[in-house]
């Protein structure tokens, strides 16, 4: 499907504001989530929506972040 | 009615920069989001609503839920804010269907946990079919439901394909077929994936799913690994070859969804890669030939929704019981003695049967959100 220019902008511009240094998948792995929470400035599950501590799950069926499943 | 290539998108950055260039190319014929994972957030960035917005406006948009937690025998006060939720989104995006997965959390929060299979009864029939109309209501679209990855012996796999069939066959409810779930139970069972794909509900079958895995080692699963569904790598080839002979098979097919996690795909490698599913997955979608296919889904009455939720406390207890028992044992092999010590032993759940391999799995995501 053909999407509008500025609308395809828009999202470029944003994914590019929105980008932020994270963790990398091993640390992620082995963090106890409850220890992440939002305003951690580890910033360990950042790229995340909701910043929060289940925000990150790459296991069996979805994860509840981003909600692949 | 053609078949949409379609990507699993949602406000995940390292995703939207690996779809952007397929968006650019105008090669996404749909997108699928996961509208409840935004449910807590206040402010959706406007670049992410307008891309919800574009292809709403096409009739393109479809939504895959993941807490409403269809198969969970109790009923939460936060199950029906989900669903007021959902009616007031889907007043705000327009949605061409809503699925979500079979099974219920673990874990004590309701938007925390793993998806856990639940034994096939005539009580969880009931609860099943309430749950799914009531989503059916707030929706207001047609509803489906996903096949599980996870079973626990191999007569589960097939019980699971006949139950899915008795929730949705009643209605205008319709199954999401994951190709890379039923891979998991092909390798985790030693069954022929092409046998599990003749004993599918094909018929009910309106979306395909594509993701790709990851190998956990164990000695008691075939070739000693467990395959799990963690979609952070690439679609298998044998997947590609299932959805090339499956396509013919579904007459009510519409959407064939690619998903990846977004932190699986941070390299450029991983996120060219993922294109180049993608453009398999379409190449497979455009060249099939769907002699049979029905332009629209087969009109029939929603189910009719009872004042009050169907609930069993005895099942609910015995859901919690689980839960609890996988989340505080400290190896497999407590779980599983205190499992054939438990109320469970002897019952519907049929511990007795569950392969050791597949135990160690569920008891490993029960550990890891409890």
């Amino acid at each position: 499907m053909k999407l509008d220019k500025d609308l395809l902008k828009s999202i470029a511009l944003g994914v590019t504001l929105c980008a932020v240094t994270s963790c990398s998948e091993e640390e992620k792995m082995a963090l106890d989530p409850d220890d992440c929470v939002p305003g951690c400035e580890k910033k360990c599950v950042g790229e995340c929506i909701n910043k929060a501590a289940d925000s990150y799950t790459p296991d069996y069926g979805y994860c509840p972040g981003c909600g692949m499943g | 009615m053609s078949v949409l290539p379609t990507v699993a998108v949602n406000l995940e950055v390292n995703l939207l920069r690996t779809v952007l260039p397929l968006l650019n190319e105008g090669a996404v014929g749909a997108i699928e989001w996961s509208y409840d994972a935004l449910f807590g957030v206040r402010e959706i960035p406007s670049y992410f609503t307008g891309l919800l917005d574009a292809f709403a406006q096409s009739q393109r948009l479809i939504g895959h839920g993941i807490y409403f937690s269809v198969c969970s025998a109790g009923w939460r006060r936060e199950q029906s804010a989900y669903l007021e939720q959902l009616r007031a989104l889907r007043r705000r995006f327009p949605m061409e269907q809503v699925t979500e997965h079979f099974g219920f959390f673990t874990g004590a929060d309701f938007h925390r946990g793993a998806p856990i299979a639940p034994p096939f009864t005539t009580t969880l029939l009931r609860i099943a079919r309430d749950r799914m109309a009531r989503l059916r209501e707030a929706a207001d679209c047609p509803v489906g439901l996903e096949n599980l990855a996870l079973s626990y012996a191999r007569d589960d796999v097939f019980r699971q394909y006949a139950f899915l069939e008795e929730v949705l066959g009643f209605t205008d409810g319709f199954l999401i077929l994951d190709l890379h779930n039923l891979y998991c139970q092909a390798h985790n069972f030693d069954i022929s994936p092409d046998r599990l794909v003749d004993r599918y509900p094909l018929h009910l079958v309106r979306e395909i799913h594509l993701s790709g895995g990851s190998w956990a080692p164990h000695p008691g699963a075939p070739e000693g690994k467990v395959r799990r569904d963690t979609h952070d790598a690439a679609v298998p080839t044998e997947v590609f070859r299932l959805l090339r002979t499956v396509i013919p098979r579904c007459p009510l097919l519409r959407y064939v969804t690619l998903e990846q996690l977004g932190p699986a795909l941070k390299t450029e490698e991983a996120g060219a890669q993922f294109r180049a599913d993608f453009q398999a997955m379409s190449a497979i979608c455009g060249t099939a030939a769907f002699p049979g296919r029905s332009a629209v889904h087969p009109p029939t009455e929603p189910e009719p929704i009872s004042a009050l939720p169907v609930v069993d406390h005895p099942l609910a207890r015995e859901q919690t019981l689980l839960s609890t028992i996988l989340e505080s044992s400290e190896s497999a092999a407590t779980a599983r003695d205190r499992l054939l010590r438990s109320a469970l032993a002897g019952s519907a759940w049929r511990i007795e049967e569950w392969e050791p391999h597949m135990l160690h799995t569920v008891w490993s995501i029960a550990r890891k959100w409890r």
